[in-house]
């Protein structure tokens, strides 16, 4: 009877950390972002969205979204100069993007020869809370800065003075807050670093962890970044959804070490959704399948394996880092970086990014340490259990979502 | 008995396990289709593209122009499967590529694009000194920057045209 409640209980907790999972997504979190130019005279910005956001504007009325998007960034987007308001020159104009984003321009007149502006924008924020918005500034001595819209912080202003934003220190700082936000709002990096954490017994092992992903993230988010490579993002998407459950059914089999059951199991899995492939013509292609089905078999063997396991997961996160990097990566490269800011904001971001996965780890870490030392700890296998099958199916969710373009 | 303790834990790891990759996929059929999740003004879905509920209500919109009476349900129909085959006749030219193959084609669009740029710009723009050949550029300008185009083989200075040739 006991065990029934505990089977009941952890079905249940199973179930609804998979239904709340649905609605977060990661990467596909509420932002937009915009480029501004600012001269003596006038200030010229071009707003940039996913035309899924812009739906969120829809209230059934026949307009299409370019107007909706049009109206509500007329109605968002304001410029105050020395207290005075600037005018908007005309209306705002929608521009080509690229497929699947929105653009829209908007020009306001402003004499800017000693103020330096003070920007507002409130767009999205009464539709999605949790918006963020990046504004990417240039001033007319071409220096960069980069400012962060949330719904608390609604207002900037920017600095007019030179040698202050120009500093590479000032693109390293802007950048630093863009990569905690990124990390601490991605669940699917949040959830891969729980997965890893889970069987750490020792200080050690965990530092050896971190070391590996950083790395691993550290050098695919740069060449991404620099454009030596241009990823698939559905394919890293759903790989980092793949790598969630692989390492959740790892931790299953360190526990069991039924790594080779596990893994022919995966292998059945992996090759069903092959052939599903192959006959609907959607998702990973045939080799990208087969090299899943490598690396899901050559991680579970050699786990299985006691003195080659040992050392293998340092070795896996920096491979697993590899994959995230890439998503990362794409983060950076939609907000769009200044050419003159490159390396300093490569450098803040991934600064930002480490201080960010520092925190989460800080806080998983305690939550661990503390379980360990509460009465409970004699059902620490039953949590790690519950746990592992949760991320597991949230990374199979992501992963099959994400490869089909369902999620 | 021993054993059979022993192995327990196991056991429910594993079931735990396939419990929650079940629910974990399972719980994609529970996702909204894209059709109603993304768009919640689209009407139809025809392949990936969707008909917007606005396209359809002018479509009626000009059929009610058209008809005296009423409009019935079998009306309603009839638009939408126009639309519809619409829709399908556009993706299949779309396949065979025929706006950049056929040079008809290729023309028509092309017309049709600049037109509209045009008469966007000039109902959008009120000062009678900026012209709609700026928002051409910057159009042009927008799409270039969104393309990848490498020059291959010959830059155009290269290539001899016929004058030089004789």
């Amino acid at each position: 009877m006991c065990h029934l409640l505990r089977l009941s209980i952890s079905i249940l907790l199973v179930s609804s950390s998979i239904f709340l999972s649905v609605d977060s997504i990661a990467h596909n979190r509420s932002q937009s972002h915009s480029n501004w130019i600012i001269s003596d005279h006038s200030i010229e910005a071009i707003f940039t969205a996913k035309s899924l956001e812009v739906t969120r504007l829809q209230t059934g009325i026949n307009q299409s979204l370019d107007i909706i998007f049009a109206d509500h960034l007329e109605k968002t987007v304001s410029i105050k100069n020395d207290g005075q308001a600037c005018a908007l020159r005309n209306n705002v104009l929608s521009i080509p993007a690229k497929q699947g984003y929105m653009q829209a321009k908007l020009i306001f007149d402003c004499s800017l020869k000693t103020e330096s502006p003070l920007i507002n924008i409130t767009s999205f924020f009464d539709f999605a809370s949790s918006h963020v918005h990046y504004a990417h500034v240039i001033t007319d001595s071409l220096q960069s800065q980069q400012y962060l819209f949330t719904e608390v912080q609604t207002q900037h202003q920017v600095a007019h003075d030179n040698k202050k934003s120009g500093s590479i220190l000032s693109g390293i700082n802007q950048y630093i807050y863009i990569g905690i936000d990124h990390i601490i709002g991605g669940a699917d990096h949040i959830v891969f670093l729980l997965a890893l954490l889970l069987l750490v017994r020792r200080f050690k092992d965990l530092i050896w962890l971190i070391t590996g992903f950083t790395v691993g993230h550290s050098i695919t988010l740069a060449i991404t970044t620099i454009g030596w490579v241009i990823p698939d993002l559905h394919i890293v998407e759903a790989t980092i959804g793949f790598s969630i459950a692989l390492v959740a059914v790892d931790n299953i089999a360190a526990l069991t070490g039924y790594h080779r059951h596990l893994a022919l199991f995966s292998i059945i899995g992996l090759l069903a959704m092959a052939a599903t492939n192959i006959i609907l013509g959607l998702g990973f292609s045939s080799l990208s399948m087969l090299g899943l089905v490598t690396l899901t078999v050559a991680y579970l063997l050699m786990r299985s394996d006691n003195e080659a396991g040992i050392g293998v997961r340092p070795v896996m996160a920096i491979g697993f880092g590899l994959v995230h990097g890439f998503g990362f990566a794409s983060a950076l490269t939609e907000i769009g970086i200044p050419t003159d800011l490159l390396w300093a904001s490569l450098l803040g971001f991934n600064i930002g990014i480490e201080l960010g996965q520092l925190l989460i780890i800080s806080g998983l870490w305690l939550i661990i340490l503390g379980f360990k030392r509460t009465k409970y700890v004699s059902h620490s296998r039953l949590v790690i259990d519950i746990t592992s099958a949760s991320l597991c199916g949230l990374g199979l969710y992501w992963f099959v979502g994400r490869s089909y373009g369902i999620i | 008995m021993i054993s059979e303790n022993k192995l327990s834990p196991n056991y429910r790891s594993i079931a735990l396990l396939f419990i929650g990759s079940l629910i974990g996929i399972s719980s994609l059929f529970l996702v909204p289709n894209k059709l109603l999740g993304y768009d919640q003004g689209a009407v139809a879905q025809i392949n990936n593209a969707v008909i917007r509920k606005d396209e359809y209500e002018r479509a009626i919109a000009l059929f009610r122009g058209d008809k005296r009476g009423p409009i019935t349900d079998a009306d309603l129909n009839l638009v939408l499967e126009k639309l519809i085959k619409e829709e399908l006749l556009v993706q299949a030219a779309l396949r065979s590529d025929s706006p950049r193959k056929d040079l008809k084609i290729r023309q028509r669009v092309l017309q049709t694009l600049l037109t509209s740029i045009q008469t966007r710009s000039a109902a959008e723009i009120s000062d009678p000194s900026q012209s709609a050949g700026e928002d051409l550029k910057f159009y042009l300008n927008q799409l270039r920057d969104n393309a990848d185009i490498q020059r291959l083989k010959k830059a155009p200075g290269n290539i001899l045209v016929s004058s030089e040739i004789d």
